[in-house]
Formats: C-alpha cells, sequence, structure tokens
C-alpha cells in the first residue's frame, strides 16, 4: 500500500470563460501522506478553501478545472464523488451553515450514519451516544435532541467533529475551523481534532491562515500565496522561513512616560449598562471603572460576550449608559460627557463594516470634515491627502470603493478617518482580529507610530493578548461585564491573579510554546 | 446605480423589457401626431365601419363604434403608465421618508408612526382606493391619489426595515460617534444603501398599480373619457367580447405584457441586490 494518499499534479482551477477565466490555483504540486496533519496556510484570498474543495471534487459552480491531475490512493476504485461521507470528511468554517437549521442534532447524525453503516435503530443510538461522549458533549442536557440555534459556537464545531469522525475517515479536509471561536474553545476543539487523528490514524488538512494554530499541531506544511504552492516542507523549515518573510516585529516604545507625570485624558467611573427592560433587563457593563493617560495605551482582554463591544460603545456615547459617568479631561474635567464627542475617535473590527460600500474612499474619508463644517474644497482634499500619507496608502485610492481595497488597506483607511478630527483619544476595538499576521504587525507598527507623533491614547480591546501585549501599557481584564484585574501591561500578563486572567493566557499561550 | 443601469443593459431579458417599456410610452406620446385615426381618441365615431376585425387598414380591428382599437390602445399606454409611474412616485416620495426618520428615530416616535402606518394596512387593498375615488370623484388623478394613498404604508416598512438594519452597521456608529445628525445619517448611509430594495419594491407595484387601476375602472370609479386606460378599454367592451374578441383581447394583452415588463425589471434589481450582498 502506497504511504501516499493524494497526489496533486500541476493543478490548475480557472473561473468559467463566462466569469473571465481568471487562474483561481495554479501549478498545484504537493502529496499528502497517510496518517499526517498537513497544514495549509495562506492570506485571505489566496485560494486555501478552493484547494480543499478540490481535493473533495467540490469545485463550486462557476470554476473549472482546467489543467492538472488529483490521484487519489485510497483503499477504493471508486471516484472522490462516490467516497465523500465514507473515506473522506469534511469539517467546515462556520457550523452554523454547516448544520441544517430545521433539523435536531440526532435527525442530522442518524442521517450520516445510516448512509455509512447499515446499523439498526438501537445500534445507532448507542454510537450516537458513544460519539457525544467521545466530545464531551454528553453533559449537556437532552443534545441529541437540541436544533443547531441551541447550541453555542463551539458545541456545533464539535457536533461536526464528531459527525465527521463518525463515518471511520481516512482523510477529513479542516477548513477554517476555529476561525470566530475565542481563545479557549479553539483550543479545546483542535486538541479534540489532534487527539483523535493521534488514535484514529487518518490523515488531515488543516486549512488556516493562523500561523500558531498551524505551527501546534501539523507535521508538515504548505504555503499557498495568490493561487499557487510556495513552498512545501516539514514543520520547523517553514516556520522559520514564513516568520523571516512574514513576521513584522512590531517595535514598541517602552521607555515613555516611565519619567514623565501621568495625565490623565478620561476617568471612566462606575458605568453601569443593560440591555432590556423590568425583569428582563440583561446587565452588559457592572462598575465599570478606569482611567486612560495621555500618551498610553489601555488595553482591554476578554473573551467574546464579555461586553467589549458594549464598553467600546459606551465609551462613544453611541450608547446611553445607565449610570456612571465619563470625565474627558480636556473636555471638561468636572463635567460628564453625555454626548458623542469628536476628541474620541474610533476604529472597529469588521473593516469592511465600518465603510459604507456605496462611498468612495475620498467621500468617507471626507465625512469627518463634513460634520466639522469643511466645504468641498482644496483645504479638504490637503486634509485628507496628508492623512493617507501618514497611514501610508496611495492618493489614487481616493476614486476606489471599499470593495477593491484589501482587508489591510481598508483598515488603514479606517485609522484615517479616525484621525481626521485630530482626536486625543483612538478607540480601537479588535482593528487587527479580521487580518493576516502579517498585516497584523504593519498596522500595529503604524498605530505605535501614529501614538508616538501625536501623544494620542489608544483604549485597545482585543482578545488577543499577544496584540495587546505588544501595544497596551497597562491592562484591564473584563469577564462577564466587569473588570476583574487591572494593572500594568507586564504585572498582569506576568503574574495574574483572577483566575480567568489565568484562564486567558493559558488558552493564549498553548500555542505559543 | 451605474452599474445597476448598465447591468439592465448586459442582460436580454431585461433590456428588452426596458425598452418595450421605453418604447410605448414614447409610441403612445406621439400616436395623436402620426396614425390617421388620431380623431378616435378623441372620441370621434365611424359607425359605418363598427365592429370590423383585424385588418391591414385597422391592425387590431375597431369596436363598436367604428374606432381603430390599434390607435385608442396604443393611446391608453399613456395614461396606463401615467398611473403606474404616478402611484409609485407619489408612495415612494411619501414613504420612504418617513420610514427612514422612524428607522432612525427613538423607539416612541418609532411606535407612533408604525402604528399610524398600521392603521392604513389594516384595509383591505382596494377599499381604500375605492373610498377615496369616491369621495374625490372618478378621474385620472385621483385614482394616482387613491392607491398612492393605500400603498405608502408599505414604502414606510420598508424604509424602515433598511434603517434599522444600516443604523446598526458599524459605519454608522462611526458617523455617529463623530456627532453626525439624523439627516446626515439618512443622506449619506441609509439612503444609497437602501435604494436598491425599494427600486425592486417600486418597479415590480407599478405593474400592480396598472392593474389595481384597471379594477378601478371595472366598477366605474376609474378613469374618465378621453382619458381612456386600458382597464376601461377592457370594461367597455365586455360585453361585446364573445362576437368581437379584438376590443378586449389587444387592450389585455398590453396591459399583461406591461406588467410583465415591469416585473422582470423588478427581478433584476432584486438580482443585482443579491449579488452586491
Amino acid at each position: 500500500m502506497s504511504n501516499l494518499l493524494y497526489e496533486i499534479k500541476n493543478l490548475q482551477i480557472k473561473s468559467t470563460p463566462k466569469s473571465g477565466a481568471i487562474k483561481i490555483l495554479n501549478n498545484i504540486n504537493f502529496n499528502i501522506k497517510r496518517g499526517e496533519i498537513l497544514g495549509l496556510i495562506g492570506e485571505s484570498g489566496s485560494g486555501k478553501s478552493m484547494l480543499g474543495c478540490a481535493l473533495l471534487e467540490m469545485v463550486p459552480v462557476g470554476c473549472l478545472i482546467t489543467k492538472g491531475s488529483i490521484v487519489h490512493h485510497f483503499n477504493s476504485n471508486k471516484i472522490i464523488s462516490k467516497i465523500r461521507g465514507v473515506h473522506i470528511a469534511m469539517i467546515s468554517q462556520d457550523p452554523m451553515q454547516a448544520l441544517n437549521p430545521l433539523q435536531k442534532i440526532k435527525t442530522q447524525f442518524t442521517m450520516i450514519l445510516r448512509r455509512r453503516f447499515t446499523s439498526n435503530k438501537k445500534s445507532t443510538k448507542e454510537q450516537l451516544l458513544r460519539w457525544m461522549k467521545k466530545v464531551n458533549l454528553h453533559t449537556i442536557p437532552n443534545i441529541l435532541d437540541r436544533y443547531p440555534h441551541q447550541l453555542s459556537g463551539g458545541q456545533m464545531q464539535r457536533v461536526m467533529i464528531a459527525m465527521a469522525m463518525s463515518i471511520n475517515p481516512d482523510f477529513i479536509v479542516a477548513d477554517e475551523i476555529t476561525t470566530g471561536l475565542d481563545a479557549g474553545t479553539k483550543m479545546d476543539i483542535l486538541n479534540l481534532l489532534a487527539s483523535f487523528q493521534k488514535t484514529e490514524g487518518f490523515s488531515v488538512l488543516l486549512i488556516s491562515h493562523d500561523l500558531k494554530c498551524i505551527q501546534k499541531y501539523c507535521h508538515r506544511i504548505a504555503v499557498l500565496q495568490c493561487g499557487e504552492i510556495v513552498r512545501v516542507g516539514s514543520k520547523k523549515s517553514i516556520i522559520q522561513k514564513l516568520k523571516d518573510n512574514y513576521g513584522i516585529a512590531v517595535k514598541k516604545n517602552k521607555a515613555k512616560n516611565t519619567e514623565k507625570e501621568r495625565n490623565p485624558v478620561l476617568d471612566v467611573k462606575n458605568l453601569y449598562k443593560s440591555y432590556g427592560s423590568g425583569r428582563n433587563s440583561i446587565p452588559a457593563l457592572k462598575n465599570i471603572t478606569f482611567t486612560l493617560c495621555k500618551g498610553e495605551t489601555l488595553g482591554i482582554i476578554g473573551e467574546s460576550g464579555s461586553g467589549k463591544t458594549t464598553l467600546v460603545k459606551t465609551i462613544l456615547n453611541i450608547l446611553k449608559r445607565d449610570s456612571g459617568d465619563l470625565f474627558f479631561n480636556e473636555y471638561s474635567e468636572d463635567k460628564s460627557i453625555m454626548d458623542p464627542n469628536r476628541n474620541i475617535g474610533a476604529v472597529f473590527q469588521d473593516s469592511q463594516g465600518s465603510l459604507n460600500p456605496k462611498m468612495k474612499i475620498f467621500d468617507i474619508l471626507g465625512e469627518p470634515l463634513t460634520l466639522l463644517g469643511y466645504k468641498n474644497g482644496q483645504k479638504k482634499k490637503e486634509k485628507i491627502l496628508i492623512q493617507l500619507k501618514r497611514v501610508q496608502l496611495d492618493n489614487n485610492m481616493l476614486e476606489l470603493y471599499p470593495n477593491a481595497l484589501s482587508g489591510g488597506q481598508r483598515q488603514r483607511v479606517s485609522i484615517a478617518r479616525a484621525l481626521l478630527t485630530n482626536p486625543s483619544i483612538v478607540v480601537l476595538d479588535e482593528p487587527t482580529s479580521a487580518l493576516d499576521v502579517k498585516t497584523q504587525g504593519e498596522i500595529l507598527n503604524l498605530l505605535l507610530n501614529i501614538q508616538k507623533q501625536e501623544k494620542l491614547s489608544y483604549i485597545f480591546i482585543s482578545h488577543d493578548l499577544e496584540a495587546v501585549s505588544k501595544i497596551a501599557d497597562s491592562i484591564a481584564v473584563l469577564y462577564k461585564g466587569e473588570i476583574v484585574e487591572s494593572g500594568s501591561a507586564n504585572d498582569v500578563l506576568s503574574y495574574p491573579s483572577h483566575n480567568y486572567t489565568k484562564k486567558l493566557i493559558y488558552s493564549n499561550s498553548w500555542i505559543s510554546e | 446605480m451605474i452599474k445597476v443601469v448598465k447591468s439592465f443593459f448586459s442582460k436580454r431579458l431585461s433590456s428588452t423589457a426596458l425598452l418595450f417599456l421605453v418604447g410605448l410610452f414614447c409610441f403612445s406620446v406621439f400616436i395623436p401626431f402620426i396614425s390617421p385615426y388620431s380623431q378616435d381618441i378623441y372620441g370621434s365615431v365611424h359607425f359605418e365601419i363598427a365592429g370590423q376585425p383585424p385588418s391591414f387598414s385597422h391592425w387590431f380591428g375597431t369596436d363598436t363604434a367604428g374606432r381603430d382599437m390599434f390607435t385608442i390602445t396604443i393611446r391608453a399606454a399613456f395614461y396606463s403608465l401615467k398611473i403606474a409611474v404616478g402611484v409609485v412616485f407619489f408612495s415612494v416620495l411619501v414613504g420612504v421618508p418617513i420610514g427612514m426618520f422612524s428607522g432612525v428615530s427613538n423607539k416612541r416616535t418609532d411606535e407612533v408612526i408604525m402604528r399610524i402606518t398600521d392603521g392604513f394596512l389594516a384595509f383591505p387593498p382596494m377599499i381604500l382606493p375605492i373610498a377615496i375615488t369616491a369621495i374625490l370623484g372618478p378621474s385620472l388623478n385621483n385614482v394616482i391619489i387613491g392607491i398612492s394613498v393605500s400603498w405608502f404604508p408599505w414604502y414606510v416598512r420598508i424604509a424602515r426595515s433598511q434603517s434599522l438594519v444600516i443604523s446598526s452597521l458599524d459605519y454608522v456608529s462611526i458617523s455617529k460617534s463623530m456627532g453626525a445628525s439624523k439627516y446626515h445619517i439618512i443622506k449619506t448611509h441609509v439612503l444609497p444603501n437602501s435604494l436598491t430594495p425599494i427600486f425592486t419594491q417600486a418597479s415590480i407595484d407599478a405593474g400592480y398599480a396598472i392593474l389595481t387601476a384597471a379594477g378601478l375602472s371595472f366598477i366605474g370609479l376609474g378613469a374618465q373619457h378621453p382619458e381612456v386606460e386600458w382597464g376601461l378599454l377592457v370594461t367597455q367592451s365586455r360585453a361585446q367580447f364573445l362576437n368581437h374578441w379584438w376590443v378586449v383581447f389587444f387592450p389585455g394583452i398590453f396591459m399583461c405584457l406591461t406588467v410583465v415588463c415591469f416585473n422582470i425589471i423588478g427581478d433584476e434589481f432584486r438580482n443585482n441586490e443579491t449579488v452586491e450582498k
């Protein structure tokens, strides 16, 4: 029996002539061995998912394999489409989309088992329960009778893993299976997959844009760039090369403010915010108190659902708070601000969603100036050009729409827009989490440079501890709407006192080991 | 918008539908100057040629008063299209600003506006136009007013829902954080991003406006001579349908084609919207 499971030679995939015959994948050559986890890494849009689909013979409508071959060595002579669900399984990125929302977990799972094994009702139920136990879902009451929307993202992904494993596959395509999950859940899911792989010995194609995930779990790595495999090799050699090319060192000026006096610019005192009213009221923020000093960065960390975004919107005064005070010292030292204030800028996580798709970049950048009373004219254009230069974007981008820009470029436009009103504080709500490693480093460096020049204060909100540690001077940990721990970045990260902080640090550090 | 127009002309079906409607409108404007039977539009009768079937001299035949059905049917397109465009124009003009204002307003204002809207929607679709045209008197303009009053609440709803969705997006949040007014948010963000669903609904509604106006004509509350629209033509000739099929058939088929064309255009708008998303 050959040691190889897949041999891919000179594979080329193009969009159909009607859609412009654009090369999506070109000259793809690599093998997948039996019993290995092969990591496929690349930036967004590099063709990773398309390659995964091609291995399953599921190339989407509008695309064609125009050249090359995919040869499989499964214990079957049938074509790939006939052995899907028997020898091959797939775990997709968004389990909410992959599970049928109208069917219970039991129904969907039974369907898969029945297709694979011709078993009776009783043994199917036993199998179902066994699998729920294997993926640690057996403790959840009535798990099999639940609908997908009654499960969390992590639980749904566990169900998907159980479904994929249950057919005893030889090969699994895991396409960005941890995207959208927080660090703790991410670790659980990947550990689960890796432990199954170890015991069952199947092959996995682990597709991800997260270098650390790949580094931790894969035996070999393939790097995809602009539709071409640029490198395939052992983990060690590839990671070193990638770090040389991609890893942009974020240089932080640590020496600042140590000698100077710290001037508070924003005082947040006893902030409360809840959603709903009366009995149905759900508290989102409880007793939030912190101080932000001039030229400093306060990192606020917490998992999804801990109230990070509510805090951003309350600080920006887009959401009305229930009680508490916001003192903006340059504006008025003793008057709590209640309305949106132009001295506080904002950059949000979703670079696509934070730019109006119907406006050109010039108009997007012109909006804050229009709100400040600038008429369309030379002065407005000059101001925009200065900011554009500062965020290192070309002038010819002004005439483009946001769709034509990459994620990193869009985030730069967002930063430029936030700076156009000359704010003293910029609230950065996960500005790097949707970007790939290289762009993340670039954006963080840009933010640090601007901070140095302008003496800006940042509130940097993230669930990515690494990014926070690179940029923040002090850190506050948000848990279930409360700040459970705060202090200088070094103290909080090196000597965490609260259990939740310890857990967060542990789940973030497992990948950097 | 330029993209949408380009996409219209790149698709054969939608560009044919649009050309049909534009061509029909132009033809209906100029028919009084081109047709040798233009006097028939204003009510002249020729009993000597009454009830003739389609022929080379009268392409769509003649009615029982000897009038050329081709000239009358084409001229009726002018009034039917006037109703379609008029109804949609007034419904959008009134409904969209109210809906958008409601969507970006506080809960109380929103509630008040929506309950008033519900009041309008509580009437069965034909009752309100019938009541309004009965009070104002049957005429083409009153038909437009009657149907518009009945239909504008739908646009309030569409515009409000669009406005609610768009108001929750990040770019609106950032605009708010910079101190943007409700007017600025509606003008800059909500309106440009809501145009496609509104146009989709409007183009489909334009076809239904013609059908509703025809319904009103059928019960005698629609357009009156000489502003003859297709519904009125069908109503007038329905008694002769068995002996003179062409007097009902041609206005009917034109009405049908026009409604289909409006629907095709609406579908194309919807397709563009899906692609954009």
